[in-house]
């Protein structure tokens, strides 16, 4: 109930507000990927490499996409037809996809019938595949990464943490010894150095899972620290003593007493750490060493980006993606912020 | 004092034994050994290979092997690369001092912009002023740094004013002393900004948040009282009483500064440590990205330590404490 | 203001001041000058050749920049593109090409005779050239030079010479001469018969000889012999000799290595003891240094030139739209030289072998579906070759339809089968070969499902958008493509060395227009015949039919019937597709309008008179 009281005062203040909010539709988005996306995700069309957004116009009476025509093919300049134009139709049908891995649909929430037209809402990268479509479908990588990795931190981060701020002695001092030296090294760094271990020994598919188990190994670090400090102010409570006393089992008062006081702080560490995630798997998949094709990621279509032609003939639009990931930052640090007031401001100093 | 800073260099030492440990595992899970990559190439002459497998012992077991390189390194050597056919060491030297330049250009660049931001958003607190400052720093903090690297980089394309990437251009070496400094300093101005915004928000956040904090002291209602001047109390007690603890967060920014420096030295190809041990995992070349990782967590390690003696110099409950 | 804040203020300036100190040691951060020895500068040849082009000023320097660095100075071990390009700056040929009519035409050697029997070609020197250190150039260089080819092991026990499993005779230094010289599999004999002439003995009529032969990069007796004596040849010219001692390598072109750093940079040096003249008879070239820049890749180097900072610059066919926004501002000009020489291809593992622990390099169901010709030819038909010149390429490439490229208007043969975009043909090709569709999945005759890996090379932009391109051309015939890429070495050492991949996708750059240039890549044995590279003897009958064209193409000296055979090699091939040619782009090249005595030739660009260029000192 604790939980439930905090999340309607999150949405009570507005930046809580606008920052849940945006989250949440951008983890809607990726949930409901297939559906928004009008093409998927390895449709190439190679007539139409580099395509500027289209414009969506109004016309005979409902929604019309502007049609295109190749100008000079050996700088990629598209210039509008004048009057030429295809209809856009919502709620249609377009290429076939599984929800839930049951029930096929192929509905879209807008796709143009018109086989000789395309909608670019965010234009098209170097073999004519729709920004759009990938920046909602690499949502779901980057954004689930985030939630997977946090979840493993958090449940090791707990319990390294809790047992040894609970027990105290030698299993504190040990563990935060080891914390001390998790946290000694440059993330990034060890990222890589992990990297070039682990991967040559899984398939190409299997790396999202190999990445969130490195991204979790670096960051449950700086969670159990915190968690620490808090368990040993917990324990200091009466009902905890008495519990003990009782002769409760010492994971059983884990779980009943010191949990549900932690679920708080729980909730704002990991709403902050979830950014360096997204980071993290972003520049892996940038430098190429992350998510790799046919997969569509944040970072990995932003390493499409990279090339010298593409700034110098202001295809901008292929930095999207980084927009993207600016944004999924900036809610989490703002929803962040917003959750640590609330829960303890004096939490401002330790996290 | 002393004794302080020797303790701590005490402690640093199973610190860094750890670290080179983790990482020389970590390469040796990587399928092949050391020199899988270079005997395939035909130009290395065979003793060169013979003798580099003796001294590294790269046929026995991994502690064996993580035992003479630490021998091996603890005199200097740090094995050979195959990618630029130098010894590890050279190479590592070359690019040590440009991140370190880099990161020294970035850190500084972002205090002396922090600095006054943070007081001047605590001075006219809940302004207009304050609220575009707080509404910038979380911009600031919440792009990530190749992204901002990659804008930089388009910018630089479209306008001509500043050079693509590199550390130095193409005929520096005919350049004039002053022409060089300045072509250097030309270079480093796009991977500055890259790499210290992010500093400046969360630097900016921190002082706002400690000068405020100090206002609130009793000293300076005794200082006011008294009837000093308001520039007075602000500047001469206000401030340096709110400046000690950031440097506390020194080390945190000297992290932050070598991870980003990582990233904005590859996209903007700035030859550093960083951009050197991107491209030697591509190239496999174990022997530089195992100095390469060694070498950034040695600098985290004297960062921290450096913020330590920092730390308390300025107080003296931590240098005490350290005694219990 | 208290103490305290000067405190901050001088802290401030020490920082400051530290860290202007640290630009400057860092900036300082020169190597230490090398201690060369003296130079002796001979006087001008008496066979001098007086080039045509008008007389200049001397003084100026090129700056260019280079993608990729050398590893190794050595011409019997390089194998990289780089390393081509700089060897070629410093050693020289008795013969060369003609770039506007592509004919071999005198170099170092002033004229020849050719025997009435085609069998022995006599080189007339030219008389008084000398070495870049002022040693006399004379036949016993060529000599020398052939002989690090051909110099047999020595078994040290019996003290003959030793031989192979096969009763083949042993190099000593094997190199990519030593397989690329040979006749037939027989070594021409060469005689000196005085200090200017030696005469070359083919042991069977070999029409190609004067290009090949004559091309061969001669090597400084008076430097290398003693490590030719005494086993270590292939160790010298390495890179620590072009850092340390650049002196060392001692050629006859118009350049020398003056210094080098890996990673960064070349300089040059003008040769002073060059042998070639302008009208005026003053010794050339005008250029007296050359800067390389060492970058990145292809890209950055193309930025560079595109700010006005180079000289010299080959333009990516997907950048010439940009490069050419900047002529008027830095004052450059960008030619379109039509087709080019460079090839993209992909093909599959076709090696049988295993590795060192028996495992066989290629699975063997995939060697099954690799070796049909049939499967060759569908993938073929299923890649979408005009989309990729629209879509990569932004049209300024050619479709590769066979092994030569269209720019070799003489030698192409434009009856090959062709592979236009039809993927309902790959389809029938599979179901033919007893391979079914389930859900639009490919299954073979076991219901294996059809996937494989290809591995191109990651610093390949324009390859890796093509590799891309393939996977989803691929995707829509029901075949799962899995790509892999790679740094360029990894794969040269997998193609080379290793053999354990699936397919792979390169390129070729360069190649002379005779046919029989070829022979490294399509004849049983070749290194560079990939699909399966040093292969004992050919394993299939299209391959020995191959080789046997190309021994007759190489034999006979009548144009028309090297043609008819050449033609039928094109033929073999496009019907087998060993390699699958995709496209080839054109050539753009870039130049700063300062340079003066600018020839533009498709087949030489603009730097194949680089001794005429001259421009004004003040760089």
């Amino acid at each position: 109930m604790q939980l439930w009281n905090l999340l309607k005062q999150v949405f009570s203040r507005p930046l809580g507000c606008i920052s849940a909010t945006v989250l949440l539709s951008l983890y809607a988005a990726a949930v409901c990927a297939n559906f928004l996306a009008p093409y998927s995700t390895n449709e190439q069309d190679l007539t139409r490499t580099y395509h500027p957004p289209t414009q969506i116009i109004w016309g005979e009476g409902g929604l019309r996409v502007q049609a295109y025509a190749l100008v000079d093919p050996t700088e990629a300049r598209y210039a509008p037809i004048a009057g030429q134009s295809y209809p856009l139709k919502l709620w249609s049908r377009g290429f076939e996809y599984k929800i839930l891995g049951l029930f096929t649909s192929d509905r879209h929430l807008f796709t143009v019938a018109d086989p000789g037209g395309r909608v670019y809402l965010l234009g098209s990268d170097s073999t004519g595949r729709d920004v759009f479509s990938r920046l909602v479908f690499g949502a779901r990588v980057s954004l689930f990464i985030g939630l997977l990795g946090i979840s493993i931190t958090t449940i090791i981060g707990f319990l390294v943490g809790g047992l040894s701020g609970y027990f105290g002695g030698r299993l504190d001092f040990w563990a935060m010894r080891v914390v001390e030296f998790m946290m000694a090294m440059p993330g990034l760094y060890l990222l890589l150095a992990l990297r070039s271990a682990l991967a040559p020994h899984f398939a190409s598919d299997q790396m999202f899972f190999v990445i969130v188990v490195m991204l979790a190994l670096i960051g449950w670090a700086g969670t159990a620290r915190v968690l620490r400090g808090m368990t040993l102010a917990i324990r200091q409570n009466q009902y905890v003593m008495a519990a003990e006393s009782m002769g409760q089992h010492p994971l059983v008062i884990l779980r009943k007493h010191v949990l549900p006081n932690l679920l708080s702080y729980l909730l704002v560490a990991a709403t902050l750490s979830i950014p360096g995630y997204v980071l993290g798997e972003a520049a892996l998949s940038f430098l190429g060493l992350g998510i790799q094709e046919p997969s569509a990621s944040w970072g990995l279509m932003l390493s499409q980006a990279q090339d010298v032609k593409v700034f110098y003939l202001n295809f901008w639009w292929l930095l999207t993606p980084g927009a993207a990931i600016f944004i999924t930052v900036i809610a989490y640090n703002v929803l962040g912020d917003v959750l640590r007031d609330l829960v303890d401001p004096k939490l401002k100093k330790r996290i | 004092m002393i004794a302080f800073i020797l303790r701590r260099l005490l402690t640093l030492i199973p610190l860094l034994l750890g670290i080179t440990m983790l990482v020389f595992i970590l390469m040796s899970l990587a399928p092949g050994d050391f020199l899988t990559p270079v005997k395939a190439q035909r130009d290395v002459p065979q003793e060169l290979i013979q003798a580099i497998e003796i001294e590294f012992g790269l046929d026995q077991p991994w502690y064996v092997q993580y035992y003479k390189w630490l021998g091996n390194v603890l005199q200097g050597n740090l094995g050979h690369s195959w990618a630029y056919k130098l010894p590890v060491a050279d190479l590592i030297g070359q690019r040590l001092w440009t991140t370190f330049l880099l990161s020294l250009c970035a850190f500084v660049f972002s205090w002396v912009i922090a600095i006054p931001l943070g007081v001047l958003a605590a001075v006219y607190k809940d302004s207009i002023f304050d609220r575009i400052v707080a509404a910038l720093a979380y911009t600031a903090l919440s792009i990530p740094e190749f992204f901002l690297a990659l804008v930089l980089v388009f910018f630089a394309a479209q306008t001509g004013w500043f050079p693509l990437g590199g550390a130095t251009s193409l005929d520096y070496e005919f350049m004039g002393l002053w022409a060089q400094l300045l072509d250097r300093a030309h270079h480093l101005i796009l991977p500055t900004v890259a790499l210290g915004i992010g500093s400046i928000a969360s630097i900016m956040r921190i002082m706002r948040a400690n000068f405020l904090d100090t206002i609130a002291a009793e000293f300076v209602t005794t200082a006011r009282a008294k009837g000093l001047g308001e520039a007075s109390v602000m500047f001469k007690h206000v401030l340096r009483n709110a400046i000690n603890p950031l440097i506390s967060s020194f080390g945190f920014a000297f992290s932050g500064l070598l991870s980003g420096a990582l990233m904005v030295e590859i996209v903007l190809q700035y030859p550093g440590l960083g951009q050197l041990m991107y491209q030697s995992i591509l190239r496999e070349d174990q022997f530089v990205v195992l100095a390469s990782v060694m070498m950034g967590c040695f600098m985290l390690v004297l960062g921290n330590l450096l913020a330590d003696i920092l730390l308390a110099r300025s107080d003296p409950r931590i240098r005490l404490e350290g005694k219990r | 203001m208290g103490s305290k804040f000067d405190g901050k203020c001088s802290k401030m300036i020490g920082v400051l001041s530290g860290a202007l100190a640290v630009f400057w040691a860092t900036s300082c951060n020169q190597p230490a000058k090398i201690e060369r020895p003296e130079v002796i500068v001979a006087p001008v040849p008496v066979d001098a050749l007086q080039v045509e082009f008008a007389s200049g000023e001397f003084g100026a320097n090129i700056i260019e920049t280079m993608a990729g660095d050398i590893a190794t100075v050595n011409p019997l071990v390089n194998e990289s593109a780089a390393g081509s390009l700089v060897i070629g700056r410093i050693l020289d040929s008795l013969t060369t090409l003609d770039t506007n009519t592509g004919e071999v035409i005198p170099n170092l050697a002033k004229s020849w005779e050719i025997s009435a029997d085609n069998l022995q070609y006599t080189f007339y020197l030219r008389k008084g050239v000398h070495w870049s250190d002022g040693h006399p150039f004379t036949a016993d260089d060529v000599l020398f030079t052939w002989s690090t080819f051909f110099a047999k092991k020595i078994d040290s026990l019996t003290g003959a010479v030793a031989c192979d499993a096969n009763g083949q005779p042993q190099y000593r230094y094997n190199s990519r001469s030593t397989f690329g010289q040979r006749i037939n599999g027989r070594e021409p004999q060469l005689e000196k018969i005085d200090d200017h002439t030696v005469r070359f003995t083919t042991p069977e009529v070999y029409a190609p000889f004067l290009l090949f032969g004559g091309g061969v990069e001669l090597l400084p007796r008076h430097i290398l012999n003693s490590a030719f004596e005494d086993g270590t040849l292939m160790d010298q010219w390495s890179v620590e000799t072009a850092i340390n001692q650049p002196w060392q390598i001692v050629g006859l072109n118009m350049f020398v290595l003056e210094s080098y750093r890996p990673g960064e940079r070349m300089v040059f040096a003008k040769n002073p003891n060059y042998w070639k003249v302008n009208p005026a008879g003053q010794r050339l070239p005008y250029v007296n240094r050359v800067i390389t820049k060492i970058v990145q890749d292809v890209n950055s180097s193309n930025v560079a030139f595109a700010q006005g900072l180079t000289d010299f610059e080959s333009i990516a066919p997907d950048n010439v739209a940009w490069v050419k926004r900047g002529q008027a501002r830095f004052d450059y000009q960008v030619l379109d030289l039509g087709p080019s020489n460079s090839t993209n291809f992909l093909w599959f593992n076709l090696n049988p072998g295993q590795n060192e622990q028996g495992q066989p390099y290629v699975a063997a169901h995939k060697l099954e579906w690799f070796a049909d010709a049939r499967f060759r030819q569908a993938i073929s038909y299923g890649i979408n070759r005009p989309g990729i010149i629209r879509g990569v390429y932004f049209d300024r490439a050619d479709i590769l339809h066979g092994y030569v490229s269209p720019k070799r208007k003489f030698w192409y043969n434009p009856a090959v089968r062709k592979y236009d975009y039809l993927p309902q043909r790959s389809r029938s090709l599979f179901l033919e070969m007893g391979f079914e569709y389930r859900d639009g999945r490919l299954f073979d005759t076991q219901s294996r499902p059809v996937t494989f890996s290809l591995m191109t090379n990651s610093n390949n932009g324009l390859r890796v958008e093509m590799a891309t391109v393939f996977k989803e051309n691929m995707a829509s015939l029901g075949i799962q493509v899995d790509l892999q890429f790679l740094d360029f070495n990894t794969i040269v050492s997998k193609i080379s060395a290793a053999y354990e991949y699936e397919a792979c996708m390169l390129g070729l750059g360069g190649g002379a227009p005779d046919p029989y240039a070829g022979k490294d890549i399509l004849m049983t044995g070749g290194r560079m015949h990939f699909w399966n590279p040093q292969q004992l003897k050919p394993a299939t009958a299209w391959e020995a039919r191959i080789d046997e064209l190309m021994r007759k193409i190489g034999r006979h000296t009548d144009v028309a019937l090297r043609k008819s055979y050449f033609f039928e090699v094109q033929s073999i091939l496009a019907e087998q597709q060993p390699l699958i040619f995709l496209v080839s782009p054109k050539d753009y090249t870039g130049f700063s309008n300062r340079w003066h005595n600018i020839a533009a030739t498709p087949l030489g660009g603009v730097r194949w008179n680089t001794e005429s260029l001259w421009a004004e000192p003040n760089k």
